[in-house]
């Protein structure tokens, strides 16, 4: 075979140009000269089962290690199976690149086989798609997808590439040169810093709300811990911002929100000033938004002025770099020697209370979340699916960083699980990866078993199975009659023999006496593990703000 | 209320127009020419002023990123 340096080969050497050494992919018919090019190369391709646990698996290693994630698809279905996971990595901010194949250039806009206007399907769900159609500018779109993934708020870029320019040969004599200029980020207001000093120095309960933001930079997670530290400021965590406060800080209230806790979410209600930190004001963090935090003064820090007033106004806006801002409001805070807040911090500290559980006649899920978060350190990377044992996670996890915690937060993408842990696996393959998945979740993406078995890929996988799709059943139970509609799962299979046919290692568990065990011998197993859980089939998240109501409202049992 | 942008990439006319509604938004008038490479584009715009607020800053955003990241 003759190797020619097509399309293709420009490609892959784009990704390196970028240091990528690890892409997630699936491969088809308009993407075999890019499959091609990969065979032999030094940049290791990972074989899923399924192009959407590719996605997946690209923002699972994105976000625990704040490096762009790369997969690929074929045309078609291959790149229809993206959308899901590109629009959970628009919701959450992660910096993602997403190769697929296209048919040739002259069938595109015939329906021909495998076709799919890919470009205009994901145009909202990304930041930006480019359609490359010459070779001489593969380069350059390459190098622009990744400068629009990673620069400013991160998102994730499709980049669509006929086949025929994949096979194309380079001219390189006539390859245009270029820059992509990263975009300035906002300019520091040093007003606003001093108008937002300003407030602090006046508040008497003032509290910070970290988000997703704080993981964009080791520089920004370092100025956070110094501002609440300095201030002995009380702080709370969206979902995305957990791992962000110091670990044993005394003032952290832990996740606010639908399922937050109930110190988190009073101290909001009753804050006079509030600096919302790389946040977005998702409806599950406000709940009803006319009564948020309705004497507390904004003061709202984010990379993204869009995000100003969109959803809770800002009585002060801080656009740019949250480590930059950051680090300007300390030294002004600093300068000023602001009194510390901590008789305020105590105050709703003392409030904090371990999550309430149901009681129930069976192996408690929340009493494995307990023991888990007991024995596992903070070191250990968790990422979850979506439903009940994601907010049960989310509740009691305490990760040492925010990259240590991966979850589908904004999209809420159930069959993220799985998929998220295997590209945290090989991001960090140094760490411990621990992935929460229900019984819902874990059946749209267990066939990533095989990448598992096929890679040895160290995850251990904690299956909370209480036989329903819990989350909507919570909410049937609760709003909606009891009137289980479609939440029954009480035919599962058997996933410990599933587990064992893809040649992964297994047991179960349903007994609290052997949990301890069971999870110690989870941690410790050398290579890929599921550890099956069969709990009892009912049991609830606590606290809870019901749907429409306000961030004091939370209940913490059924009425 | 009128907003007008300068886009690069075209397909940002759909991506507008496809925001509208779902912002609870009508377009009342579309303008755009094309210029050297660049779309001017002028959007007529009418639903209540809490809708309008979060649709314009939405279509900042895509203009401020579509500015950014051009090749240069």
């Amino acid at each position: 075979m003759i190797a020619i340096r097509g399309g293709a080969h420009a490609v892959l050497e784009a990704l390196e140009a970028e240091g990528v050494q690890t892409i997630f992919g699936y491969p088809g018919g308009a993407i075999m000269p890019l499959y091609d090019a990969l065979y032999g190369h030094s940049i290791r391709h990972i074989l899923v089962r399924h192009e959407q646990a590719a996605v997946f698996a690209a923002s699972g290693f994105a976000r625990t290690t704040g490096r762009v994630g790369v997969c690929c698809a074929t045309s078609g279905p291959g790149a229809t199976n993206l959308v899901t996971g590109l629009l959970d990595a628009s919701m959450d901010s992660i910096p993602l690149v997403a190769i697929t194949g296209q048919v040739r250039s002259n069938l595109m806009g015939t329906d021909g086989f495998q076709e799919a206007d890919v470009c205009a399907i994901t145009q909202p769900v990304t930041k930006a798609n480019i359609l490359i159609r010459d070779p001489q500018l593969i380069a350059r779109e390459m190098r622009r997808a990744f400068a629009i993934a990673s620069g400013g708020r991160p998102g994730p870029v499709l980049v669509d590439i006929p086949s025929d320019v994949l096979k194309a040969a380079i001219d390189e004599a006539s390859a245009p040169t270029f820059t992509i200029a990263m975009p300035a980020l906002p300019t520091l207001d040093r007003n606003a810093i001093a108008r937002a000093a300003d407030l602090l120095r006046r508040a008497k309960r003032p509290l910070a709300i970290i988000g997703g933001g704080v993981r964009r930079g080791e520089d920004a997670l370092e100025q956070y811990r110094r501002l609440v530290s300095m201030l002995g400021l009380p702080h709370t965590a969206t979902i995305n911002g957990l791992g962000a406060g110091e670990p044993g800080d005394r003032h952290y209230l832990g996740m606010l929100g639908m399922h937050g806790s109930k110190a988190a979410n009073l101290s909001v209600h009753r804050a006079d000033v509030i600096l919302a930190l790389g946040m977005r004001f998702d409806d599950r963090v406000t709940g009803r938004t006319d009564r948020f935090a309705k004497e507390a003064a904004i003061i709202h820090a984010d990379i993204d002025p869009s995000e100003f007033s969109k959803i809770i106004p800002a009585s002060v806006s801080l656009a740019g770099d949250l480590a930059t801002t950051l680090r300007a409001l300390c030294d002004e805070l600093e300068r000023s020697r602001i009194p510390r807040f901590d008789d305020w911090g105590d105050e709703v500290a003392n409030m904090w209370a371990p999550p309430p559980s149901d009681k129930v006649d069976g192996l408690s899920a929340t009493t494995i979340m307990d023991r888990l978060f007991a024995i596992a350190p903070g070191s250990t990377v968790v990422t979850t699916d979506v439903g009940q044992h994601q907010m049960w996670a989310a509740q009691r996890v305490r990760p040492d960083h925010p990259r240590n915690f991966a979850t589908s937060a904004g999209l809420g993408a159930m069959g993220f699980g799985l998929p998220a842990a295997i590209g945290a696996a090989f991001g960090q393959p140094d760490k411990e990866v621990v992935t929460v998945v229900g019984d819902g979740g874990f059946q749209m993406s267990l066939t990533e078993l095989a990448t598992l078995r096929r890679y040895k890929v160290r995850v251990k996988i904690l299956l909370i199975d209480n036989r329903n799709l819990g989350m909507v059943r919570q909410w049937q139970e609760l709003f909606y009659n009891e009137r289980y509609s479609a939440t029954n799962l009480s035919d599962n299979p058997d996933f410990v023999a599933i587990a064992k046919a893809y040649d992964i290692h297994a047991d179960s568990v349903d007994r609290e006496e052997d949990v301890d065990a069971a999870l110690k011998a989870l941690l410790a197993h050398d290579g890929p593990m599921l550890l099956h859980c069969i709990c009892y089939p009912s049991e609830n998240v606590w606290p809870m703000i019901p749907a429409g109501g306000a961030i004091d409202e939370g209940i913490e049992s059924k009425p | 209320m009128t907003i007008s942008v300068v886009l690069r990439d075209q397909r940002l006319l759909a991506r507008i127009i496809n925001l509208a509604p779902r912002f609870g938004c009508s377009l009342a008038r579309i303008d755009a020419r094309t210029n050297d490479d660049l779309t001017l584009a002028t959007f007529k715009l009418e639903g209540d002023a809490d809708a309008l607020r979060r649709l314009d800053a939405k279509i900042s955003q895509i203009a401020a990123q579509d500015a950014a990241f051009a090749p240069t």
